[in-house]
């Protein structure tokens, strides 16, 4: 029953948004140019459907394998932070402050580093989505309750006994928070890469519909987006259903960056 | 009561009197202008206006900012988030008939500025056979790219025989380092920051292959027209003051615009300022004077516009210039 309350009461919330927001534009009589309103953006959106779907797929494409990169080599990583002291201490700094760098900045330098078309939009999707990965699921793997591998010994267990049974299971709470960030990060860096190297994709649609002015254009593109990475935060959400044992899931751990 | 009221009265007039007095003897108008990019010394005589006092003279305090494109400049003025910008006429247009009550007051860059841009080395002299197997930058996030397909389509280039590749903002560093042999931009911009790294640089101009289109105006808000025309005269006349100046004095323009920005590309300035001023010219200027417009030509600039997909609907363009304002 507190379920369904709550479930009515989160999709109130987006009524009275939207609802508001189509008020203030028809009160104010503002402008489409300047903001239209909901009503408006969804005519356009239906209008140009073909459009954004087409452009849909370029941004899915790139999301989906700069995101795949970065958990890869985040995760692989990750355990070599957490089994090796020496690693761990040598670039934890370094990692630290390659996360605080404004990767975005480089963005139009990408253009010239990697190329045309999908690699530059990966990259960057990948470099930003990577570091919640390494420092979150490395962050797991070292909290592992220590008297449990103590136990594991006890019982002759080998390392990588010890690892799969123990530490893994472990970390993954951790790990699914780092891919809920991860997967908004590597949007962003997708349109950011396509806002600079892009002839297609949805952060080319929200950039070329500036040349003719069109904001109804630029915000359905937008909600596409948005639906887009709605869709892919809910997959993570599912896998991570299916993968820990309900008392594990979430809540209780904090994302660490 | 019939006293206390006259009484009321009088000092009720003789305060207005008096702030009305103080006004016109001491506040300026405060305007802000917007221009369409960051500084750069095609704003020159914008600095040297200022540095002039060509706007104090015209009891003018002038808050001047940087832009973020013309497609943002319009957009704050259409708003009245800003008194006056610095904006192309394109998307001057294409706002007003967004429902923007724009107008622009004086046309300052007569002509169109983009060009297919290319180190000389590279021997491009007739687009229809000297493109074959060449790599060509096109900015798609800019009209330019719109007004390289309609020359393709008027000139018949064969779109196969070379490549086109997203270049936005990096026509430079592409072209320098042979990634791209050729790049569409405005040949004042990236023409010239070639030319400035050293290279030999060389472009064909979009204007002489036939795409006339007015290019950076002098643009305000209809309301600010209806409510205080003679601000926007004394604006406008004290803004073309500072290019009827340059022209003449384009040593004195660069330095205003160095000395308001020490830290600039002096090089650099120093070849886009005469390219710019050039741009100032036409058939229409030398009879009618600087800035001025013609109805014709805003027509051929909306057909051109449609024709090329960035209009959707015609709008009426008598009411999105004005040559009222210019003396």
């Amino acid at each position: 029953m507190y379920r369904l309350t709550v479930t009515a009461g989160q999709i109130l919330v987006f009524v009275v948004f939207f609802a508001a927001w189509e008020l203030i534009v028809d009160l104010l009589h503002i402008k489409p140019v300047i903001l239209p309103a909901p009503s408006r953006i969804a005519e356009v959106a239906w209008a140009n459907h073909e459009l954004l779907l087409r452009n849909t797929w370029p941004t899915f494409v790139a999301i989906s394998l700069g995101f795949l990169w970065a958990v890869g080599a985040g995760f692989l990583i990750a355990v070599a932070i957490a089994y090796s002291k020496i690693i761990r201490d040598l670039t934890y700094p370094f990692l630290v402050t390659a996360q605080i760098l404004p990767k975005i900045a480089f963005a139009p330098l990408f253009l010239i580093w990697f190329g045309f078309g999908l690699m530059p939009k990966v990259v960057i999707a990948a470099l930003i989505a990577f570091f919640p990965v390494v420092i979150n699921t490395a962050k797991g793997l070292t909290s592992v309750d220590g008297e449990l591998l103590q136990y594991m010994d006890s019982l002759g267990a080998s390392a990588w006994e010890k690892f799969t049974k123990i530490s893994l299971p472990w970390a993954m709470p951790y790990f699914f928070a780092a891919l809920k960030i991860s997967i908004t990060l590597a949007i962003v860096g997708a349109v950011v890469g396509e806002f600079v190297a892009a002839g297609e994709g949805l952060g080319y649609v929200i950039n070329a519909s500036n040349i003719s002015l069109d904001t109804e254009l630029m915000f359905a593109a937008i909600v596409c987006m948005s639906v887009l990475g709605i869709l892919m935060f809910l997959a993570i959400v599912f896998f991570e259903r299916l993968l820990i044992p309900g008392e594990q899931q979430d809540g209780g751990v904090q994302a660490t960056m | 009561m019939k006293i206390s009221t006259k009484w009321v009265q009088v000092i009720g007039a003789t305060a207005v009197g008096l702030v009305a007095a103080a006004n016109a003897a001491f506040a300026a108008d405060k305007v802000s202008l917007r221009l369409d990019w960051v500084y750069g010394s095609e704003h020159a005589p914008i600095f040297l206006a200022i540095e002039k006092g060509f706007f104090k003279e015209e009891n003018i305090d002038l808050n001047l900012m940087p832009g973020e494109g013309s497609s943002v400049t319009v957009k704050l003025v259409g708003n009245r988030d800003t008194d006056f910008g610095y904006a192309t006429a394109d998307q001057v247009l294409i706002g007003a008939q967004r429902g923007l009550p724009l107008v622009a007051t004086a046309v300052v860059l007569q002509q169109n500025p983009t060009a297919l841009i290319f180190k000389a080395s590279a021997g491009i002299k007739d687009l229809k056979t000297d493109l074959k197997g060449k790599t060509i930058g096109v900015q798609l996030k800019s009209n330019t790219s719109r007004q390289w397909e309609a020359i393709k389509k008027s000139m018949g280039l064969d779109a196969k025989s070379f490549t086109e590749v997203p270049a936005d903002g990096a026509l430079v560093p592409l072209l320098t380092t042979d990634r791209i042999q050729a790049g569409v931009g405005f040949y004042f911009n990236d023409g010239l920051k070639l030319k400035g790294t050293g290279v030999d640089a060389a472009w064909i101009s979009f204007e002489d292959l036939g795409v006339k289109m007015y290019s950076t105006s002098l643009l305000t808000n209809a309301e600010l027209i209806e409510k205080n025309p003679d601000l926007v005269k004394r604006f406008t006349r004290a803004f073309m003051k500072g290019w009827s100046y340059s022209l003449k004095h384009q040593d004195e323009a660069l330095q205003a615009f160095v000395k308001a920005n020490p830290s600039t590309d002096k090089i650099y300035a120093e070849l886009k300022l005469p390219e710019v001023l050039k741009l100032t010219d036409s058939a229409d200027v030398r009879a009618n004077g600087l800035g001025h417009s013609t109805s014709a030509d805003w027509e051929n600039l909306q057909k051109q516009l449609i024709e090329m997909e960035i209009m959707k609907e015609k709008t009426d363009v008598s009411k999105v210039f004005s040559n009222d304002f210019l003396n």
